[in-house]
Order: structure tokens, then C-alpha cells, then sequence
């Protein structure tokens, strides 16, 4: 029995572990494999990344976990359904966001909201109250009469994460959300999906700017060419892909050593050792272990 | 669609909202409407200004000029909608796609046909605002004459049902072009093939064929104009073979469809109460009013019906003109809506 068969043999109300199941995904068109035998499984509640290069699969598998795109092959399963046996129940469970906001001219922004309440067909009497309440959230309670294409990149992405929450899903699939962001508002994004993770939302986010999945995100998968190259928290991949992490330290005086270290056990071993040997250690910092230095040296061929 | 309030199609309801915010539309409505009032000026001048060659009286020239007013208006709200209709919906689709609305649109619980009836819903509603736009107009003609409540009726139909029409096909092309300017290309095209295309290919039949027998009338079913001269009059009885002389853009149109040797030629004045007396001719066809029926007919002098529907059983070529451009309306809104069906096996853009 496999792990989807697992979810979809759970009990009715009863909650799921995993919020979103990818088993042996592939997009094929032709001869281009744009996802190739993907596996992934997203727990209820986490912050899940996906990082990878350009033409990586990224927004296919957000395509096909949105119910928009056919699988080649594969098993999907969003909230315990599967996106082409029933695409209504997806989109009722899951709010997608795509890497570029469209914009309707004309329209202010509760009515863009109010539109896309229509389209789910929530009851219009709830209307206001849901706008209120989204505009808080998203903080654009100021703007709620302003059209829409005069906001701001940063407030659009907010409006149009607003408009992915209009329904009130339990998993919300982010395609570059913070792309073409200031790093201010980069920063209240993400704040904002940590809000929402409080919440109880499952949230899957691909992104470029890598230090914030790093720190936002519980797990990563790094694609490359349509490939899993590797997937797990932050750190544990940097274990997984044996990866050296480099470590400054800084001896009082002014003296700053540099050592080369594989494991978070490496590093526990590196300073006892240092301090067991006397040395004034004022500073013990990593520097390239981050997610960036890895996702180069992954999707460079470095490790595969 | 609801009426009164806000429409339940949230498409439709902000369709319209779009559509009455932009200055395009009041430009779209204003053009129209000078168009025909100019269309209106020059026709009044042109026939009120004409000495009356027959030596009718003052009721029958004012008849004679309400139904060229009437007849003229409607031909050119057709050739307007035309013009206005594939140009305001092509973009319904690709626009969408274009801006990068279409995606959010498809991952909501909208179902394609929604989406799609929304935006053709929003099309015929700016069609029928047009058309209530030029009943002022229209209503010139009622005050001197020679237009029934029901002619307005067929006529209004008439232009409403190419609207839609029209509006299905665009939306058809929308979905099939990946951009707007194709999908406008393809849209008037095809409407040009409605118009004069098929009046083209019905013109070669009869240039090709040398039986000498007057060709099928089928291919004329998809011209919309073909189907709004029938439905709002016919020769023989409004036309200037007929009852009275009339200068409609309409009537070379009936006179294709009733074939030369049936055309009305003669009558007696208690066969048409309330319509001008007609010129009799002999030899020909008589038309007169069958009072059971409530309809004009017309027989040969053999004693054959003029036309299959005087013999009470055929069906007339407006109606069957009309079944024709709904298959084809309905047929472009399915592969609109087939275009549109999620999950595909390519990825939507936008």
C-alpha cells in the first residue's frame, strides 16, 4: 500500500497527516520532461518550499497541484483529493497564487474581492464581513476603495494572496510570491505566511530569494531540470548532500579563524575543541551553509 | 442572470461594471448613435423631399416613408452590430489570458460555460443597450407610419439574435487564439463571411449553374441580414414590388429570396386593411389576408401556394435562418467552452 493509498483510505473528518501527496509525478510534453517522477508530501501545517532554477518543474507541479494541468504520470492528492478525478473539491481546498498578479482595470479592490467571493460562491451576506477581515490580514484595510491597478507591486501580491484566502482554503500554493518584492515588503510577506501557518494553513512557496524560505520554511525540495534532487528541512539536506559548512571564529584580541566543518555534530566537536584548548572564542558563526550556497552547489552538478 | 439587483454571474456582474466605467463604451454608444441619426436626417431629407411619382395620398407617402425610415435603421443597427459586436467580445478570452486574470478565474468554483455566459451574457446586454439607444429613433418611423408593434418586435429580434450570434463566435475565436489580435482577425473574418460570404457563395451557385433554375437558398440561412429582410417584411407586401414603394436597403435582399416569377403583382384593397392598396398586375401571384390565419398569403394564379409557408405548412426562411445561426451559436459556445475545460493537457497561461 502506498502513502496515497494510505491518505485516501483515511476515514472521513478525520484530519490527514499530509496535506498535499506527490507520488511519481511526471509532465511530459514531447519530448521535454518538464517534471520527472516527482515525489513529495507536504505535512498539514507546514511551510514547504520548492526552490529551483528556471525550467526547474516548479510551476507545472503548482499547475497540476492547482487542478489546471493533466499529469503524464503520476498520483496527486490536495486535502485527500486528487486534482483531475475531482478538480471542484481541490479548488474548494486550496487557494493558488500564480507568479504574475493579473490586474482588472476599473475595479476597486473589495470588488475585486467581492468578485472572486462570487466565483467561489460564497453567500453574499458574508461578503463584507470576509473583506473586512482579509483587508486586516493582508493589511490593506486603507485601500479598500482604491482600484486595484494603483496599487503598489507589493500591495497587488497581498490583494492577490487576499484573493487565494477568499474561500478560506487549507492549503495555499504560492508561486513566487515575493518575486519583484522591495525587501521591505518581502518582509511583511513573510511574516504574513508565518500568520498564516499560525493559523493552520499548509503553505507551499517557491521562491528566489532563498535566505527566506530558509527561514520561513520547515522543508525544502530543490528541483532541478524537472528532477527531486533533494528534500528535507534546511539543514538536514545540507547533511543529506554532505555538504561542508564553513564556520567563522573570532578569538578575543581580533584573531578570526576559519574551519571547514561537515556536520552540525562537526561543528559541536569544533568548539569544545576550541575551548577545551583555551582559546578566547567571542564569535562561532557559520557563513556558507545557507540554503543559497547549497541550492548552487546542487543545482550546479556539484552533488548529485 | 437576475433582473433587477446585481447579476448572480459574478463574470457578468463585473463585466458590466467594466464595461459601463470605461470611456470606450459612451464613445462605442455615441458613434452609433450618430451614425444612425445621420443615416436617419439624410434618408427623411432624400424621400419627404421626393415629388411622389404614383400620386399617393398623404397617408400612403407617410406609411411609405415611415417603413423606409424603419427598414433603413434596422439594416444599419445590423451592419453597427457587426462592426461593434466580435470587436467587444473577442478579447474575452484572450484578454483575460493577456492580462493574466484567467488562471485565478479557472482555479475558482466558476465552471467554463459560467465564465463564458458571463461574458456573452455581457455582450448581448451591451447590444440590447444599443438597441434601446435607438428606440427614440425607431419610434420616428411609428409616428408617420407603416410599421406594426410586431415588425419592431422582428426587427429588435433580428438584431438581438445577430448580436448573439456574433458574440458566440467571437467567443469561440477568443478561446481558440492565444492572443487578441488574432482573435479579432478571426472574429471579423468569420463575420464577413456572414454578411457578404455567404451572399458570394449563393451569387456563384447561380453564376455556376446552368440549369437555369434559381440555386438553394441554404447558404443565405447564415446571413443575419437575409433573415432580418424576411422576418420584417417580404416582397410583394413591403417591399417596392409590392404594396407600396419603399427605398429599404432590405429589399433587394427579399427579392433574392422570392424568386422572380413569384413576386407579388397584384391585389385588392379589402386584402390588406390598414396597408396601402397595391398595383395590380395581371398574370401574377395575388397575396391577401387570411383572416383565420391571421397572415398575409400569397397564390398563384394556378392556384399553388406562393411560398411553401402561405401553404400554411412550410416553415419560412427566417425561422429556418434562425435554427441554422443558433446550431451555429451553440456550436461556437461548446468549443469556447471545450477550449476552456481544466485540468488540460496544457498548461493555461495567464
Amino acid at each position: 500500500m502506498t502513502a496515497l493509498d494510505d491518505l485516501s483510505a483515511a476515514p472521513a473528518g478525520e484530519p490527514l497527516e499530509l496535506a498535499v501527496q506527490v507520488e511519481r509525478l511526471t509532465k511530459r510534453y514531447g519530448d521535454l520532461f518538464a517534471v520527472r517522477d516527482l515525489d513529495l508530501s507536504v505535512p498539514r501545517g507546514a511551510i514547504f518550499g520548492l526552490i529551483g532554477p528556471n525550467g526547474a518543474g516548479k510551476s507545472t507541479t503548482f499547475l497540476v497541484l492547482a487542478s489546471l494541468l493533466t499529469p503524464t504520470a503520476g498520483r496527486v492528492r490536495v486535502a485527500g483529493h486528487d486534482p483531475v478525478e475531482d478538480p471542484r473539491a481541490v479548488r474548494s481546498a486550496l487557494g493558488y497564487m500564480p507568479d504574475v498578479m493579473g490586474v482588472y482595470d476599473n475595479l476597486r479592490v473589495d470588488e475585486y474581492l467581492e468578485f472572486f467571493a462570487g466565483a467561489y460562491r460564497l453567500p453574499r451576506s458574508s461578503w463584507p464581513g470576509l473583506i473586512d477581515g482579509l483587508l486586516e490580514l493582508v493589511d490593506l484595510t486603507g485601500k479598500r476603495r482604491a482600484m486595484v491597478d494603483s496599487l503598489s507591486r507589493g500591495m497587488k501580491q497581498r490583494l492577490s494572496l487576499a484573493r487565494a484566502l477568499v474561500h478560506d482554503p487549507e492549503v495555499l500554493v504560492l508561486d513566487e510570491p515575493a518575486s519583484g518584492l522591495d525587501p521591505r515588503a518581502r518582509v511583511e510577506l513573510r511574516e504574513l505566511l508565518v500568520q498564516l501557518r499560525d493559523m493552520g494553513k499548509t503553505v507551499v512557496i517557491s521562491s528566489h530569494i532563498l535566505a527566506e524560505l530558509e527561514e520561513m520554511c520547515s522543508e525544502v525540495a530543490i528541483l532541478e531540470a524537472g528532477r527531486l534532487l533533494a528534500v528535507g528541512s534546511p539543514r538536514s539536506i545540507g547533511d543529506q548532500l554532505g555538504g561542508a559548512r564553513v564556520v567563522r571564529v573570532r578569538l578575543a584580541g581580533g584573531e578570526v579563524q576559519e574551519h571547514t566543518v561537515g556536520s552540525e555534530e562537526d561543528q559541536q566537536a569544533l568548539l569544545a575543541r576550541l575551548v577545551a584548548d583555551g582559546l578566547p572564542v567571542v564569535e562561532f558563526t557559520e557563513t556558507s551553509s545557507g540554503l543559497e550556497d547549497l541550492f548552487l552547489r546542487v543545482t550546479k552538478g556539484v552533488v548529485q | 442572470m437576475r433582473l433587477g439587483g446585481r447579476p448572480r454571474n459574478p463574470v457578468l456582474a463585473r463585466e458590466i461594471k467594466e464595461r459601463l466605467r470605461t470611456r470606450r463604451t459612451t464613445i462605442v454608444v455615441t458613434v452609433y448613435l450618430a451614425v444612425l441619426a445621420l443615416i436617419l436626417q439624410v434618408v427623411y431629407s432624400g424621400m419627404s423631399g421626393a415629388q411622389d411619382a404614383f400620386g399617393d395620398s398623404l397617408a400612403t407617402q407617410s406609411a411609405r416613408l415611415g417603413r423606409s425610415l424603419f427598414e433603413t435603421l434596422l439594416f444599419f443597427m445590423l451592419v453597427l452590430v457587426c462592426f461593434i459586436v466580435p470587436g467587444g467580445t473577442a478579447d474575452a478570452v484572450s484578454g483575460e489570458r493577456e492580462r493574466q486574470t484567467l488562471v485565478p478565474l479557472q482555479v475558482s468554483l466558476l465552471s467554463p460555460r459560467s465564465i463564458l455566459a458571463g461574458k456573452l451574457l455581457s455582450s448581448v446586454a451591451f447590444v440590447f443597450l444599443l438597441v434601446l439607444a435607438t428606440l427614440p429613433l425607431l419610434g420616428v418611423s411609428f409616428v408617420l407610419g407603416g410599421v406594426s408593434v410586431g415588425d419592431l418586435v422582428r426587427g429588435v429580434a433580428a438584431v438581438l439574435t445577430t448580436g448573439l450570434v456574433l458574440a458566440c463566435l467571437a467567443l469561440a475565436c477568443s478561446s481558440l487564439a492565444r492572443r487578441t489580435q488574432g482573435a479579432m482577425i478571426l472574429a471579423y473574418g468569420l463575420t464577413l463571411f456572414l454578411a457578404l460570404g455567404t451572399a458570394m457563395v449563393y451569387g456563384a451557385q447561380q453564376v455556376l449553374d446552368d440549369t437555369g433554375r434559381r440555386p438553394s437558398t441554404a447558404v443565405l440561412t447564415l446571413n443575419p441580414f437575409f433573415a432580418a429582410a424576411d422576418a420584417t417584411g417580404r416582397a410583394g407586401v413591403d417591399g417596392f414590388f409590392g404594396g407600396f414603394a419603399t427605398s429599404s436597403p432590405f429589399d433587394p435582399l427579399r427579392l433574392v429570396l422570392v424568386p422572380e416569377d413569384q413576386r407579388f403583382l397584384g391585389g385588392f384593397e379589402e386584402d390588406f386593411p390598414g396597408r396601402p392598396m397595391p398595383m395590380p398586375v395581371d398574370g401574377g401571384p395575388v397575396e391577401f389576408f387570411d383572416e383565420g390565419r391571421g397572415v398575409v398569403v400569397g397564390v398563384l394564379p394556378d392556384g399553388r401556394p406562393l411560398r411553401p409557408e402561405d401553404a400554411g405548412g412550410g416553415i419560412p426562411f427566417w425561422a429556418r435562418s434562425a435554427a441554422v445561426l443558433g446550431f451555429t451559436a451553440g456550436a461556437a459556445f461548446l468549443l469556447a467552452t471545450r477550449r476552456l475545460r481544466t485540468p488540460s493537457n496544457r498548461a493555461a497561461v495567464g
